[in-house]
């Protein structure tokens, strides 16, 4: 309270000093009146007189409020400088203890900053909204063209509404043919987010007018790779699928619309949310993006969105109740990273904790040593308030130094966090230690100073007389009951490095367990990348199927290449992807619902091969196979889910494809069974899956899969290469490691698991370094009652026993209370984790053992110096 | 001068004590409380500005006493001073200290 009153005078010394002259003023006018009544003949002079020297008085005044308090404070900090100065290695560890803990707080703020705390990039950020439909309660990212035609002709609060869909399409005109990603927007778009470009210009109404010539906006990245930046580009004509558009302008990559935080565009076209050619329905095809207008809340625009909303549900009664719901641009995508950047920030808040239970515990230690100075300085008049200031600052210099390092530290942590790259994180490369960063670490720092440095000094000038005389007596008495809290400390701190460990070794198992699941092939060496044939150049199945024979073998010989596939979804793509089938022989169901299901592939007879799979019964396709030849393969599970487990060669089948119903569909013939591998990711367990040949369905959008010895970085060229020789227009995207396609989460779990690996491994440390610490301190007290000890005849063994057990005692205590809180956080993090489904003991076991065995190292140490004491020594000596 | 310009006729934090018990009835700006030690003293206490100021500051500093402009009996802004509730219990404690001292003083003289 005094110190907020002190600031604020500080703050306003200016006016304060005004005020008092005022004051003083008022007073020398009262005292001239009342002068002038007694009939004074210089009322005015003696009234002067008597007020003496207002600017003196001024002084006085500032030295009431600031100097001697600052002067004590300079005094402070000078003195425990030389007391710190005076014990170098105990400065340095404490210094170095929270360095650590200040560093790892700092380093994962930096990334908590970055994610969940910065703002879109956009100008308007604060005011852009996602439009979103709400069915049944569910928020969809979508919504229909009849939504955003009725958002716009209400107007009110939501003033401008634009939309945006993604597609892809081959890019030809730069260096080689590129599969780009596109967005299809309108000019709304580029003035609702205000981005500027960072060449030529962005679209106007008028590009959007009938007629005007199509143009296209490029993303920095495109423009950088495929024509190196070039600025002569603008103004020149980009073909995209065989069609021609005039390049305007280049956004910053900062533009990432419309997904606010990651890429998802390359180019920008601009096409209208509604087409003649569409059905009028309130099908959710599109994203929307609105821009509230200046001034207006949110919660109106809402209001009139639901109004919208309850007028199309009365045009369109067949779709049921939609509502829209309008969700703040920067809410949309920080949902998923939450979770899982709070763990990570509990944790390294955990290991501060254990950093302040570590400080207290060293500092409680040698206060209790530096008893006979404090005792020296209160019989010399210190107050105990002054003391404990004293105290209070030593810890806060501490803690400075050891922030300010820590800080530094992170700046180095920070950018290793981002090294682990975790792809599932949006915006995680931008983590930097910046100053609001520094400035929440070093609040954190400073207030866990306050409490630390509270502490020692409640433990320093408490318990009644300060003299002289008892300081040898304290250690006894007085010593006991801080003693007791100084382990009650250490067991809490032996608790809270179990709950990291135990943290860190669930996400192990996890990990372990992912790494154990067997896709059914060998993913070494296997590169994948997709592609999608315009469909109006392959216009015919047969023309699609003849392109990826011809791949396959422009492919087969390019050097380096062992085996290349085609198939439709690659092993590691989710979703979901089950027409209706029917056994010849069943009976046909009434509604195509009641049909048996499965997951149907197309694929030809490299992919078996490439990726080393063998028929189990009958056998694979080969080239003579065709749609027309009508056959299909079947996996094992499919065998035993719709077959029975009995005899598939032979069988017939009819696959309801899109469009077609089942009784329009062909009878195949089964011609051989392969083994069941991981299908979808490894996390789904294997579905029944028919493969048919390419061209079966429209085979428009495929994947290649390659095999080869060489480096996928080097083989991406040639692949490119090769299809280019195929066709000049066609590109290819999505290049990755099947394997790193099929374990893709494996990544998203490697940042949990090797930061609260590091924050385990930190805190683990920590714990060992205060039992040390404890341990070594009691020693130390205790040093005469254990040379009473053994001059009485008992062995050295036995102190050493003595002493381990109090230890064993204090682990127990620590990990009775850790236990319970590590067994409820891994129920957390089996949330959060795919493949722990039970809480293993073993890991338990594990992590408490590790603990359990470093930590009694930690007491060993002192407990055996303890039992070389020399008693006649000690005794001697007092 | 400076801070020990307080008369020496009064013992240290005297001065304090004498302003808070002023203050208790009711909020005076400064001329009122000199006027009012001068009068309640019998004419035997007059308490300069240079010693005064800087003690209402410490009050203030302290919480015991809080300011605020208002119009004087002569119309001219002055600022008045009410004391707290902590003020008050100060004023208790000092009070009680101070009776204390004098008493014990008074003990040593008659020994």
């Amino acid at each position: 309270m005094r110190f907020l009153r002190r600031l604020s005078f500080w703050l306003n010394r200016r006016r304060a000093e005004d005020e008092l002259r005022e004051e003083m003023e008022t007073h020398r006018v009262m005292r001239e009146a009342a002068l002038q009544r007694d009939g004074a003949a210089d009322a005015r002079g003696e009234s002067r007189r008597a007020l003496g020297n207002v600017a003196l008085a001024a002084d006085d005044v500032r030295d009431v409020w600031i100097w001697p308090w600052l002067n004590d404070v300079v005094r402070d900090v000078r003195y425990a400088l030389r007391i710190l100065r005076r014990r170098p290695a105990f400065a340095v560890t404490c210094v170095a203890t929270i360095a650590i803990g200040t560093g790892a707080l700092t380093s994962v703020l930096s990334v908590v900053h970055a994610v969940l705390m910065s703002p879109p990039p956009y100008p308007n950020h604060a005011r852009i909204v996602q439009v979103g439909q709400v069915v049944k309660g569910r928020v969809r990212d979508e919504v229909s063209a009849p939504d955003v035609l009725a958002l716009r002709a209400r107007g009110g609060a939501l003033s401008e509404v634009t939309t945006a869909w993604t597609s892809s399409a081959s890019l030809t005109g730069g260096a080689l043919p590129e599969r780009a990603r596109l967005v299809y927007t309108d000019s709304r778009a580029f003035s609702i987010l205000g981005t500027p470009p960072i060449a030529g210009r962005v679209p106007t109404v008028a590009d959007e007018a009938p007629g005007a010539p199509p143009v296209v906006v490029l993303s920095q990245s495109l423009w950088a790779q495929q024509f190196a930046s070039d600025p002569a580009i603008l103004g020149t004509s980009l073909r995209i699928d065989g069609a021609g558009y005039t390049v305007i302008g280049v956004m910053p990559a900062s533009f990432r619309f419309p997904a606010p935080y990651w890429s998802v565009g390359d180019l920008w076209l601009l096409r209208g949310a509604t087409h003649p050619s569409w059905p009028d329905l309130r099908d959710p095809t599109m994203l929307a993006f609105g821009l509230i207008a200046e001034g207006a809340p949110l919660a109106r625009a809402q209001q009139e969105a639901d109004a919208t909303a309850a007028a199309l549900d009365a045009r369109y009664p067949k779709s049921g109740t939609i509502g829209l719901r309008l969700l703040p641009y920067a809410e949309t995508v920080r949902a998923g990273s939450r979770p899982r950047l709070l763990l990570i920030l509990g944790a390294s808040g955990v290991v501060l904790l254990i950093v302040c239970v570590n400080i207290v515990n060293l500092l409680l230690g040698r206060s209790v040593d530096r008893h006979r100075e404090l005792a020296a300085r209160a019989a010399l008049g210190a107050g105990r308030a002054r003391l404990a200031r004293q105290l209070i600052t030593e810890t806060l210099i501490l803690f400075s130094l050891g922030g300010a390092a820590g800080v530094v530290l992170a700046m180095w942590g920070s950018r290793a966090i981002v090294a682990i790259r975790s792809f599932s994180i949006p915006r995680m490369e931008e983590a930097a230690v910046n100053l609001p960063v520094a400035a929440m670490a070093l609040a954190a720092v400073i207030s866990a100073a306050l409490i630390v440095g509270s502490v020692i000094a409640l433990q320093a000038t408490s318990g009644g007389r300060l003299g002289l005389d008892d300081a040898g007596a304290r250690g006894a008495s007085q010593g006991r009951r801080w003693r007791r809290i100084q382990r009650a400390l250490v067991a809490a701190e032996v608790g809270l490095a179990l709950v990291l460990l135990c943290g860190a070794g669930v996400l192990l198992e996890g990990a372990r367990a992912q790494a154990r699941v067997d896709p059914g092939f060998n993913t070494d060496g296997l590169l994948h990348a997709r592609l999608t044939l315009p469909r109006e150049k392959y216009v015919t199945l047969a023309s699609q199927r003849q392109f990826f024979d011809r791949l396959t073998a422009t492919l087969a010989a390019v050097p380096g290449v062992r085996d290349a596939g085609i198939v439709d979804v690659p092993p590691g793509v989710g979703g979901s992807n089950a027409p209706g089938i029917l056994i010849e022989g069943e009976p046909l169901p009434a509604t195509e619902r009641e049909l048996r299901s499965a997951n149907v592939r197309m694929a030809n007879a490299e992919y078996f091969s490439t990726l080393g799979l063998t028929a189990r019964a009958g056998r694979l396709f080969t080239a003579a196979d065709r749609e027309t030849t009508q056959v299909a393969v079947v996996n094992e599970a499919f065998v035993a889910k719709h077959l029975s487990g009995g005899p598939a060669v032979g069988r017939q089948i009819r696959v309801a494809l899109r469009g077609t119903t089942i009784a329009q569909a062909p009878p195949r013939t089964i011609i051989g069974v392969y083994a069941d591998i991981k299908e979808k990711t490894i996390y789904e367990p294997t579905p029944p899956t028919v493969c048919l040949p390419i061209g079966a369905r429209d085979s428009t959008r495929m994947a290649i899969v390659v095999r080869t010895d060489r480096e996928f970085g080097e083989m991406t060229p040639a692949v490119r290469r090769a299809i280019a020789d195929v066709d000049p227009e066609q590109a290819a995207f999505g290049f990755m490691g099947l394997g790193e396609l099929m374990g893709s989460e494996l990544s998203l779990n490697k940042l949990n698991l090797q930061l609260l690996g590091t924050l385990g491994g930190v805190a683990l440390a920590l714990a060992v370094i205060g039992v040390y610490g404890v341990t070594a301190h009691a020693v130390r007290q205790r040093t005469r009652e254990i040379a009473i000890r053994l001059a009485l005849g008992i062995t050295p063994a036995a102190v050493r026993r003595l002493l381990l057990r109090e230890c064993t005692w204090l682990i127990a205590a620590g990990f009775l209370g850790g236990g319970a809180v590590a067994l409820w956080s891994a129920g957390l993090l089996r949330s959060l984790v795919y493949g722990i489904d039970h809480t293993s003991w073993t890991t338990f076991a594990a992590a408490g053992a590790v603990l359990a065995v470093t930590v009694l190292a930690g007491c060993y140490v002192p407990a055996r110096r303890a039992a070389r004491v020399d008693p006649a020594l000690v005794l001697r000596s007092e | 001068m400076g801070l020990t310009n307080a008369d020496s006729d009064l013992l240290p934090g005297t001065l304090e004590l004498l302003v808070l018990k002023t203050l208790l009835r009711e909020a005076r700006h400064g001329y009122g409380i000199v006027e009012h030690l001068r009068v309640a003293s019998g004419d035997a206490l007059t308490v300069g500005e240079s010693a005064l100021y800087p003690a209402l500051q410490r009050l203030l500093l302290n919480g015991w006493v809080t300011a605020s402009w208002g119009a004087s009996e002569n119309n001219r802004r002055a600022r008045f001073y009410t004391i707290t509730a902590s003020g008050r219990r100060q004023l208790e404690k000092e009070r009680a200290a101070f009776a204390r001292r004098v008493g014990l003083v008074q003990r040593v003289l008659e020994a």
